[in-house]
This record gives structure tokens, C-alpha cells and sequence, in this order.
């Protein structure tokens, strides 16, 4: 019956009632819309950098994250490698024998980050074929390589030219070797458009000299909220073997910051919107406890405990808040869906911004269910909290006053 | 014979720090279970005070009031809510009801604040609305009811609890004469049938008539107490 009362008094003044829910449910949209946004371009922007640098996670020997020697290497390792097969969270890995070298073209010469790859481990992680522009993918045995859109072109170089490589090998040997160009492949993050070049992992250990060496594992994740606890379960199931972890946020805390930075903006923005629904909904309160003082007199009066009351009237707002979230969480899943189905591709000044940090100018929504659901929570935390005026307006009531107001 | 409600030298002073009004002086009322008692008096007489103070809605300035040898001034206000669901019944001068419930449901929700069950509280809603002749009427919201049906379903819900006594604060003052006459004839049966104990304040000289006891108050003070 308080249920019944409740609802039915929802619907006494059913023009304020619905401009109430629809208040609430555009916030809601907007809220959501902004929310998904932002988490999509950062999500982008994350896993443009890690799928090609250092993954979710990385492990490398003790002390190559500060001093990246080709000498801080480590061996392969049985052991890990069922430890990682064994990882459910991790979507993939990929073992890299990384180096700085210089690439020449004879004309033209240019610092590039050379990584030795297993081709087919590699493509799992980073979809490194599929960014092919010309030629074909590495083979586990090839003694050629792939270089970067950008490289090449800075190089003069076309499929099937050579580049020469120099640089320095394991434990202070030269490292030099010429190798035709099998592919070339265009990158989203500009600056690694600029510098990077592949070769199968067996060709580039025989370059640095390395025998069965890497310099790292790159560890990718299916949700990179994982990353963290899967970090701490590799480390408590690699001690003793001279590895250090390390997650992305870790690896590259500019990206982290700038997402908690924007998040933060992002939550000012939302925060307007929902004082705009505060207002709202506390009209519609003060309006109501108006309207109904003859009515709540009469109750107290016959025997109605103000906590009954209170509770009837709270009621009254959270069903208008939950009405109004929901509406505009189910209006907004479309909207989300088709965006995430049809990524906005952003040029001009964007596009501009987008290259300082990193990353292709797409806007794909994020669309995890949580960034709906919390702004469910707020807005219900929000009528909530307001109720807590009416509770307070009520107890305050006396019977006859209210009766005569 | 039994004394359901007492008051000894009760008052109330509304204002004292500034313009202090006497609504209530000095008033020693016993009303007997089963009496059909009419308060009188001009306007601003203390009429409406006199029952409030009666139904436990506020508190005196000095005196009190014993129902069924119960001092209910001293009650905090929470015992007094529960106090006054359990033992009165009250009908106000006009919009008595909850306007989104439909009649039956007005007078099934008291019995819901007291917990019966659903057997209980269908059939005695039924037995009510009988009493009050309008059985046809159970599923009307009160917008659909004439003033006067809106009146009974009040004493409906009045005595949905059982109550000890009702008060009555010019329960006709919004009614035409022919729902007049149709309200007090309802409260006198309820009153010969039952033995529920009404007291009513009114103006109208023709509910005067059907009192059986007429208390008359002027300035807060009874001036005269008659049984006809
Ligand atoms: N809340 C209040 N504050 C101050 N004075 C009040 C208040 N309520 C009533 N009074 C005064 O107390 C006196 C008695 O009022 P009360 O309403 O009890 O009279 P009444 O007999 O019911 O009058 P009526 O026949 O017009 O209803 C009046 O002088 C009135 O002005
Ligand atoms: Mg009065």
C-alpha cells in the first residue's frame, strides 16, 4: 500500500513528474555520452601505444627499464613461458629483443628502435600485418625486414630496397647487416611512424650477437584494469629469477596522468550537468512538500508516524530518479552502440592534437556497462540525498499547522 | 459511569510572549462513553482548540487530559502519533482524504498502519462503507465524491480503528443540508447502534438539535453544559 500510495502520488502532478524524469534522462544521455568518450579515446590512445611498444605489462631483466643495455638481457625461459600460457587474464605476449640502431640508406641515415620479433606471437599482440601498406608480413625465417611508413620514407626507400643497419651487439660486439626491405607498414601513433623497424627474432639475435636472448616480454590483457593484479601474480610467481614487472601506467605515467587529468575534467563537466538535475529535482520536492502540507497534516494527525511518511515521500523521488536513469540509460545505449560500430574520425586541429600524444584521430566509445551504470548511482545518490531535505521537512511538521496550511 | 475523556483545569495561551490569547481557560470537561456531544460557541470561542488539545494534536499551556484515565500530555510525540492511530478517530472540516487512494483504500490504509491482516481489513472496509451507505462508491477517488460522501467516507476511516471516541471539527460546515442531515443521521445511529462516542463543534443550529449533550464555550471557558 505505501508502495501504491507512493507511485500514485508520482503520477498526481503528471506534467511536473514527467518534466522531472526527462530532465534526468537527458542528463543521463549526456552524462553517459561524455563519459564513454572520453574512456574511448583514451582507451585508443592507450592500446595504440602498448599493442606497439611495451604491452599492458612488461617483464625484463632487473634493471633494463632504467638502462636499456643490450646487455640487461635474459634468456629464454621454460619456466616463464608456462607461467604466462597459464595466465587466463593475459589475451596475449610476445617475447622483443629491442635495440636502438641507426638504419641507413646510404643517403640518409636515422636512429630507429629495432625490434626482433616472433612474427606470428607478435601479430597477436600488436596486429602488426594488418598495418601492412606494401609488401607481406615477416616469416620466422626471413633475413629481411619491415620498416615504418614514416622511416621509409625518410630513407627514400621503397619495397624490396636495402637498409643497412648499425649498432652495438651483446657484450660489446659491432652489430652491422644488410637487409632488404619485404614490407612496410603505416602506424597510427605518428612518432612511431617515424622510427621503428621489425625483423624476424632469430635474424635480429644473429645482428646484436645476442644467441637466445630477449630484452623483453610485451603482455597484453583483455581489460587493463587486469593489468595490475596480473602484474602482482606474475611477480609473486617469478622471485628469484631476476625479472622486474612493470605495468603500462608505470612504463609510461604521461598517458596515466593525462587520462586521470581529463577524467577529472571530465567529472567537473558531469557534475554541472548533475547539479543542473539537483536543481531540478529539488523543486519538484519543494514544490510537492508544499502541494501535500494539508495532506501530511491529516496523516499525522489520524496516526501516521513521520518516518512512514518520509519514507512514502523518498520513495516518491527515488522511483522518479530510477525512471528517469533508466530511460536514459537504455536511450543512450544506441547512441553508444553506433558510435562504437562507427567510430568519428576526426581531422584539422584534432587530428593535430592527436599526434602530440600519440595516438589515431578516432573517437570510439568505451562500452563497458559500468560507465552507465555509475551514472545510475549518482543520479540515485543525488534524489537521495535531496529526500534527506524532505525527512527533515517532515519531522518538523505539526499536524495542525499543516492541516490549516 | 465511565469516564473516557477528563480534562482537568485546561488551558492553552497561545503567544504569551507577545499578544498572549486565552483560547483554552481553565476548562474541567468529562465526557462518558457513549455521549453524542455538541461544542458550541461563537467564533474564536476556543471550540477547535478545546479539540485539538482532546485529540492529543497539541499540547496545553497548563492542565491535562486523561483519556481512559491516561494523561496524554505528558506523551512524547511519536507515542502520542501511535496513541491517537490507536484510540481516535478524527473528522476534519473538509478534504479529509488522500486524494490518489480510492475510498475503500482510504479507510483500509488506517487498518494498515495497524497491521491487520488482508481478511481483516476487506471485510471490515465492506462493513464500513455499508455503515456509511456507500458501498457503491468503494472504488471512487475523492474528487469523484459529493462533499458530504467524502464526509462519511472520513468517519469511515475514523472508525476503521475502533476507536474510543471521534472528534469532529465542524464536520458539516462545507455541507449542504440534505448532506447535513444525512451525516448526523449516520454518526447518531453509529452512535444508538454502537455506542461510539462523538464529540462535533458546530455552528449550524439544526446539528445542535440532534445533540444530546450541548457544552457552550465563550472565551475559553464553558458557560454552559446541557443534556436535552
Ligand atoms: N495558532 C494560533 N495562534 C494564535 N492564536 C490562535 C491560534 N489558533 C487559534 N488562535 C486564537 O485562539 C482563539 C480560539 O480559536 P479557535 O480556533 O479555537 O476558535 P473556534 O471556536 O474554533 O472558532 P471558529 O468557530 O471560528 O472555528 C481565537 O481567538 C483565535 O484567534
Ligand atoms: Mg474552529
Amino acid at each position: 500500500m505505501y508502495f501504491k500510495l507512493a507511485w500514485r502520488n508520482m503520477w498526481r502532478s503528471r506534467r511536473r513528474t514527467l518534466i522531472t524524469i526527462s530532465s534526468i534522462f537527458f542528463a543521463v544521455i549526456f552524462a553517459i555520452l561524455m563519459r564513454v568518450m572520453v574512456i574511448g579515446v583514451f582507451d585508443k590512445m592507450i592500446s595504440d601505444t602498448v599493442s606497439m611498444s611495451c604491452g599492458y605489462i612488461q617483464i625484463h631483466h632487473t634493471g633494463y627499464w632504467d638502462n636499456k643495455s643490450i646487455d640487461s638481457t635474459f634468456e629464454e625461459n621454460p619456466k616463464l613461458t608456462t607461467i604466462l600460457n597459464n595466465e587466463k587474464d593475459i589475451s596475449a605476449w610476445a617475447p622483443h629483443l629491442e635495440s636502438f640502431s641507426l638504419a641507413s640508406s646510404g643517403e640518409q641515415t636515422r636512429g630507429v628502435l629495432l625490434t626482433g620479433i616472433n612474427p606470428t606471437k607478435e601479430n597477436e599482440v600488436s596486429n602488426l600485418s594488418k598495418k601492412l601498406i606494401a609488401g607481406t608480413y615477416l616469416a620466422d625465417g626471413d633475413k629481411s625486414i619491415l620498416l615504418a611508413e614514416g622511416l621509409a620514407h625518410y630513407l627514400k626507400l621503397k619495397l624490396s630496397d636495402t637498409v643497412i643497419l648499425i649498432g652495438q651487439g651483446y657484450e660489446g660486439n659491432m652489430a652491422a647487416g644488410k637487409y632488404p626491405i619485404k614490407g612496410i607498414v603505416r602506424l597510427g601513433v605518428p612518432e612511431m611512424n617515424k622510427g621503428m623497424a621489425w625483423l624476424p627474432l632469430a635474424c635480429c639475435r644473429d645482428f646484436l650477437s645476442t644467441g637466445k636472448r630477449y630484452t623483453s616480454i610485451a603482455i597484453m590483457v583483455n581489460n587493463r584494469n587486469e593489468a595490475g593484479p596480473l602484474k602482482d601474480r606474475i611477480v609473486k610467481q617469478t622471485t628469484g629469477m631476476c625479472y622486474d614487472v612493470m605495468t603500462w601506467e608505470e612504463m609510461i605515467p604521461e598517458i596515466n596522468q593525462f587520462f586521470q587529468l581529463k577524467m577529472g575534467q571530465n567529472v567537473i563537466m558531469s557534475g554541472i550537468l548533475y547539479l543542473v538535475i539537483a536543481f531540478g529535482i529539488f523543486g519538484t520536492i519543494l514544490m510537492m512538500l508544499n502541494e501535500r502540507m494539508h495532506e501530511f497534516g491529516i496523516l499525522i494527525a489520524i496516526g501516521m508516524r513521520k518516518g512512514i511518511l518520509a519514507t512514502i515521500v523518498v520513495m516518491e523521488m527515488v522511483m522518479m530518479s530510477i525512471v528517469g536513469t533508466l530511460f536514459g540509460i537504455i536511450g543512450a545505449f544506441p547512441i553508444v552502440l553506433y558510435f562504437r560500430l562507427h567510430p568519428i574520425h576526426l581531422g584539422g586541429d584534432y587530428a593535430k592534437v592527436s599526434e602530440q600524444f600519440n595516438f589515431e584521430p578516432i573517437i570510439q566509445p568505451n562500452i563497458d556497462f559500468s560507465n552507465f551504470i555509475i551514472q545510475g548511482y549518482v543520479v540515485l545518490v543525488i534524489a537521495i540525498v535531496l529526500s534527506l531535505y524532505a525527512i527533515f521537512k517532515i519531522h518538523k511538521i505539526k499536524a495542525i499547522a499543516a492541516i490549516n496550511s | 459511569m465511565n469516564n473516557i475523556i477528563e480534562t482537568h483545569n485546561l488551558s492553552k495561551i497561545y503567544n504569551p510572549d507577545t499578544v498572549p490569547v486565552n483560547a483554552v481557560n481553565g476548562v474541567d470537561l468529562h465526557i462518558e462513553e457513549g455521549e453524542f456531544t455538541a461544542l458550541v460557541g461563537p467564533s474564536g470561542s476556543g471550540k477547535t482548540t478545546l479539540l485539538n488539545l482532546i485529540g492529543g494534536l497539541d499540547y496545553p499551556t497548563t492542565g491535562d487530559v486523561k483519556i481512559d484515565g491516561v494523561d496524554i500530555t505528558k506523551m512524547s510525540e511519536n507515542k502520542l502519533i501511535d496513541f491517537r492511530l490507536h484510540n481516535i478517530g478524527f473528522v476534519f472540516q473538509a478534504y479529509n482524504l488522500i486524494p490518489v487512494l480510492t475510498a475503500a483504500e482510504n479507510i483500509e490504509f488506517v487498518m494498515m498502519m495497524l497491521k491487520k491482516t488482508k481478511q481483516e481489513r476487506d471485510l471490515r472496509v465492506r462493513e464500513l462503507l455499508a455503515e456509511v451507505g456507500l458501498t457503491d462508491k468503494s472504488k471512487n477517488r475523492p474528487t469523484e465524491l459529493s462533499g458530504g460522501q467524502q464526509q462519511r467516507v472520513a468517519v469511515a476511516r475514523a472508525l476503521a480503528s475502533k476507536p474510543r471516541f471521534i472528534l469532529a471539527d465542524e464536520p458539516t460546515a462545507n455541507l449542504d443540508s440534505k448532506s447535513t442531515a444525512n451525516l448526523l443521521d449516520i454518526m447518531a445511529k453509529l452512535n444508538i447502534e454502537d455506542k461510539m462516542t462523538f464529540i462535533f463543534s458546530t455552528h449550524d443550529q439544526r446539528v445542535i438539535d440532534k445533540a444530546r449533550r450541548i457544552v457552550t464555550l465563550v472565551d475559553g471557558k464553558i458557560v454552559s453544559d446541557t443534556k436535552q
